[in-house]
């Protein structure tokens, strides 16, 4: 009966003990991730003006997710030393670090005619007008539109960095897979189509990539 | 002391039985849209997101943040807008009335943001990228919001003009007549 209640005793004590820390870490070192905090209000400053000719004309819009996970290198038990090994076994199923982020971005394709790229011939009954490849021309990926889905330990920006340069390549070549050239082509074409009033006959070509 | 060691080891043990629940959702939505955006002038912006946090009364230690971030801002008209009487062709003369202009493309390139300095003491915890993420959120809404104050739309409608008083002389026109409709005012 003895030993029960001096095995009840340093439960209660474990308890009791496991509470207070807990309280001490809940208000004292935990940042709270909900908490509303607001930048100064700092002006912005134009570095570059740039005068451009693009004309985009299909916009594909996806969902990419990008996951990057660091498994402690041995996670047996024995490695009890290892205090965070140890609670990362016990609580993250082994994961040192995890990132996951939900990026919802947009990819342009269109004409690129900055450089006056644009071959315009006309006969008595023809015009002839000869364009740039089509190509990609924006991927539009902004921080609200980028969800931070997962975070386990402390990420560097240049991690970061290389995973959202992943979710841009994953954009780039879920668009491509579309075969959003052809499409791009088509679209260019009754938009020129739309802007020459003209009784001639137009040929419209595009030059090889 | 033995017995406290063997209760804390049940209770690791107990607990490792949890597994990972957070998995990513796979996602496969995706949308193909016809658009007819001409975009002329290219802005970059450049901004300083700051970021001081005392924290609560109760909690010892602030924290300070310093992101450097720059822009990429399109603007341009959007052709889809325009309508068949909007071009009158009068013999060599040609009048185009073109939509108001627009930001047609805003980026804020990865590659481009930078945490310039952070400063946390105390028994404070470092920022996480989530918390970055959320500043970084922020900075966007106010580049979004300044932007308007800048000349980027006056520099697109005219580089807008120019691009089609070139294509339309090109095709053969002597005289180009390019408009801008007047964008209607925010109720």
């Amino acid at each position: 009966m003895s030993k029960f209640l001096r095995l009840l005793k340093y439960i209660i004590i474990i308890t009791v003990l496991s509470g207070v820390a807990f309280l001490v870490y809940w208000f004292g070192f935990r940042e709270d991730p909900k908490s509303k905090l607001l930048i100064d209000d700092t002006p912005i400053h134009i570095e570059a003006i740039r005068t451009i000719a693009e004309i985009s004309t299909v916009n594909y819009k996806d969902e990419v997710v990008v996951d990057t996970i660091i498994y402690h290198k041995n996670t047996s038990v024995l490695g009890m030393y290892d205090i965070e090994k140890l609670y990362d076994h016990a609580f993250h199923s082994g994961i040192k670090r995890r990132l996951t982020l939900i990026v919802k971005g947009e990819v342009r394709f269109g004409f690129d005619l900055t450089d006056n790229n644009i071959g315009i011939r006309q006969t008595q009954d023809s015009i002839f007008i000869q364009l740039p490849p089509p190509k990609v021309l924006d991927v539009v990926i902004v921080p609200s539109k980028t969800e931070v889905f997962s975070e386990v330990g402390k990420w560097s920006d240049y991690e970061i960095k290389i995973m959202e340069s992943r979710a841009k390549s994953k954009l780039i070549a879920n668009a491509k897979r579309m075969v959003l050239d052809e499409k791009s082509e088509r679209n260019m074409r009754e938009l020129i189509k739309q802007l020459i009033v003209s009784d001639k006959k137009m040929i419209i070509t595009f030059d090889k990539k | 002391m033995k017995r406290i060691f063997k209760i804390l080891i049940l209770v690791f043990l107990v607990a490792s039985c949890g597994d990972e629940s957070k998995t990513p959702p796979k996602t496969d939505i995706y949308e193909i849209k016809n658009i007819g955006l001409l975009s002329t002038t290219e802005y970059t912006i450049g901004k300083i997101i700051k970021l001081s946090d005392p924290g609560e009364w109760y909690k010892f230690g602030d924290r300070k943040l310093l992101i450097s971030c720059k822009a990429k801002i399109k603007a341009g008209v959007d052709f889809k807008k325009l309508k068949d009487e909007d071009i009158v062709v009068d013999g060599n003369t040609i009048t185009v009335t073109l939509p108001p202009a627009e930001i047609t493309s805003f980026v804020m390139d990865p590659n481009l943001v930078r945490t310039e300095m952070e400063n946390v003491n105390g028994f404070r915890q470092s920022f996480t990228q989530q918390e970055k993420n959320n500043f970084m959120r922020q900075g966007e809404q106010s580049i979004r919001k300044d932007i308007k104050e800048t000349k980027i739309l006056k520099d697109a409608e005219q580089s807008a003009s120019n691009f089609l008083t070139d294509f339309y002389k090109q095709l053969g026109f002597e005289t180009v007549i390019v408009k801008h409709r007047k964008a209607r005012p925010n109720v």
